[in-house]
């Protein structure tokens, strides 16, 4: 899986680091002083990932937790993510890490302890009634958890912050840890899905939708409230007629009271990642869809598309008999 | 026919090349040769020499692909010692820190640092080494060189030792000549099997039509995103009904501007659709001679409108016809409440 491990001197008897590289006895490993040294200092096209994926293993310096950006979960509730990792295994053709690290490289952090510090810090200071912290913004919360192991560390945090929220999001079903830990009603376990049509075309490497649905099905059984992201939805023609299909599977697996919430989302880029998915993905049927470039600088559907598409969906999971205080729309102004 | 032009930094490196091909040193060009397929070029030791001398021969000489041959160190003892790699990223190191921008040359190979300096001791040795496992001295400035010119860029490197392991320079002395028989032997057996890429560019028949410049350039685009959608480019020119356009009886250059139009509406029916909307919105107002102008990626409900008054009537018409628009229609448009999706 990997070609080589880099590891941070200081770090290089942490018991995770050791339970990694036994994880990978056959892997060389270089020791390294600071991840930040090396990972990202050189461009490193984003599919040579497929034959030469490197691991670094280091602590994460500087802001641990990060506000999160407007609309980017639930409205009127804080949010906020924090940072444990870089990248992921999986090849979505429209994902933005293709333009953001430089590098396709994965990154654990191990430091997760200063990482809970800071969440513990921002939740005493918040006068809110609910403050979400979001796991995955850089990275897939549970793809790998079972060589992280980071996951019982959060789960027993955030038995004492009951005003906060922790999400995991997620395009994997790996989900033995978490079936090795008793769900908490602040912890969600959030899945994003798409037609399965869609899944093989565009979600390259990652579980198909049965597969998906078959771990939402488990996890909820097993207790856990389940959050669903339909984003990034891309427009083709017979989208109401997957999306309606696609709700019914949901509905399928999911009872009505383990669902947190669905959000809906509009494939959208900068253009720099456009331009990488270009690079990367010639032949992708992202390129045959009825995009804009705006004058910010943003590739995406035009408005009134954008928002018919999301007026159907939202309509299609009313429908469903999904209730209209859990379904929200993500990154629309 | 442009030529390959094979790069080497030393004259031994070159010499079975020379040898082996019926290569004449180009008139007042030092180090510079040609034969009917190939330029071979010597630029000498170091970025600062390759990538200069380079750039004045692309400037001068058209070439099809630059190809780099020649030797590099390793820094892991993992690699065998005198066998060949194709190099799949070069990086650049000055002072000891790594320079950010970096050359992507093929997808499979080895990396390889390009040095300012000759990698002698352990310490920097181990620093490179987290970045690639292979350093020499030129081939970063002779990627810049030949990406600058828009020419791609090959490289092939024969290992000459592990650095930091021994007598490097003694080492590769002596076995100089080895190595650059091996290098044209690996090279020729390359050329032998390589198979030459096939344009993608579209020969279909264009009888009938005119297309300027930018037509052919959006002709194209829009031909490679219709390949996606219908799956093959003659589909995509079935679906835009070609023959019934090529036999209009209209100018040829009218005829290319309906066919991308057609092109353009396949490719983007939504868009085509909102247009015309937008046309039957706007219709009494452009009835009475006004210009209107909605934004581009109708973020907003609002548009520009102009026209051209010079009688009292003028302006009345005008006033009719905005007293009678249907903004609220607009709204709905721009909200997506008018689409069907």
């Amino acid at each position: 899986m990997f070609s080589r491990i880099l590891i941070e001197r200081n770090i290089e008897d942490h018991p995770r680091v050791n339970f990694i590289r036994e994880k990978f006895p056959k892997v060389p490993v270089k020791i390294i002083e600071k991840v930040d040294e090396v990972f990202g200092r050189v461009k490193k096209p984003y599919l040579q990932k497929r034959d030469d994926l490197q691991l670094f293993l280091g602590e994460k310096k500087g802001q641990l937790v990060k506000e999160a950006p407007n609309a980017y979960g639930t409205k009127g509730e804080s949010h906020f993510y924090f940072i444990h990792a870089y990248n992921c295994i999986y090849e979505c053709e429209y994902c933005y890490l293709q333009g953001y690290f430089n590098s396709p490289d994965l990154v654990f952090f191990l430091n997760h302890e200063e990482i809970g510090q800071k969440i513990v810090e921002l939740y005493k200071e918040s006068s809110e009634e609910r403050i979400w912290f979001h796991a995955g913004e850089f990275s897939d919360s549970l793809a790998m958890s079972h060589l992280t192991g980071e996951l019982p560390y959060y789960f027993d945090l955030f038995k004492d912050l009951p005003k906060a929220k922790l999400e995991l999001r997620t395009k994997s079903v790996n989900i033995k840890p978490l079936l090795e830990l008793e769900p908490r009603d602040n912890i969600v376990v959030t899945f994003s899905l798409s037609p399965e049509h869609r899944i093989k075309r565009t979600d390259l490497k990652t579980p198909s939708l049965k597969h998906r649905l078959e771990a939402i099905k488990t996890l909820a059984k097993h207790g856990y409230k389940i959050g669903i992201h339909l984003d990034p939805v891309i427009f083709e023609d017979d989208f109401t007629s997957a999306y309606q299909e696609l709700l019914s599977q949901i509905r399928n697996v999911l009872p009505s009271e383990q669902l947190d919430y669905l959000s809906l989302g509009v494939v959208r880029f900068t253009k720099e990642v456009y331009h990488q998915v270009k690079k990367n993905y010639p032949s992708s049927d992202l390129h045959a869809s009825e995009f804009q470039k705006t004058p910010e600088g943003l590739v995406r559907y035009p408005k009134p598309l954008r928002l018919a598409m999301l007026h159907r969906l939202e309509s299609l999971c009313y429908e469903e008999g999904i209730e209209k205080e859990k379904v929200y729309l993500c990154m629309e102004d | 026919m442009k030529k390959k032009l094979l790069i080497f930094a030393h004259r031994g490196e070159a010499k079975p090349f020379l040898n082996h091909f019926d290569f004449s040193p180009v008139p007042k060009m030092e180090g510079f040769y040609e034969e009917k397929d190939h330029y071979l070029l010597i630029t000498g030791e170091g970025p600062w020499k390759a990538g200069p001398k380079l750039a004045y021969i692309l400037g001068r000489f058209e070439a099809s692909e630059v190809i780099n041959l020649g030797i590099a160190g390793a820094l892991r003892t993992s690699i065998e010692l005198e066998s060949i790699h194709p190099i799949r990223n070069v990086y650049l190191e000055q002072n000891s820190q790594m320079q950010f921008a970096s050359h992507a040359l093929g997808p499979k190979g080895l990396d390889l640092i390009t040095c300012h300096s000759r990698v002698l001791d352990s310490k920097k040795s181990d620093l490179l080494d987290a970045f690639a496992p292979l350093v020499d001295r030129e081939l970063w400035a002779i990627a810049q060189a030949a990406e600058v010119a828009g020419v791609e860029t090959r490289a092939y490197k024969l290992i000459s030792d592990i650095v930091g392991q021994s007598e490097i320079c003694e080492r590769v002395k002596e076995k100089s000549e080895l190595y650059s028989q091996k290098l044209l032997d690996f090279f020729l057996n390359l050329d032998k099997n390589e198979q030459k890429k096939t344009e993608d560019k579209s020969e279909l028949n264009w009888e009938g039509f005119y297309f300027t410049t930018s037509l052919e350039n959006k002709r194209e685009k829009l031909l490679s995103s219709l390949k996606i959608k219908f799956g093959s480019l003659e589909q995509a020119l079935k679906e835009a009904d070609i023959e019934s356009i090529r036999c209009l009886e209209v100018l040829p250059k009218k005829k290319a501007i309906l066919l991308v139009e057609k092109m353009q509406s396949l490719l983007n029916p939504v868009q085509k659709e909102l247009s015309l909307s937008l046309e039957e919105i706007s219709l009494e107002l452009t009835r009475a001679g006004a210009q209107i102008k909605f934004p581009r990626d109708l973020e907003r409900p609002s548009f520009n409108l102009s026209a051209h008054i010079e009688k009292p009537e003028d302006i009345a018409i005008l006033v009719k016809a905005m007293e009678n628009f249907d903004y609220l229609r607009l709204i709905n448009l721009i909200e997506g409440r008018a689409l069907n999706v």
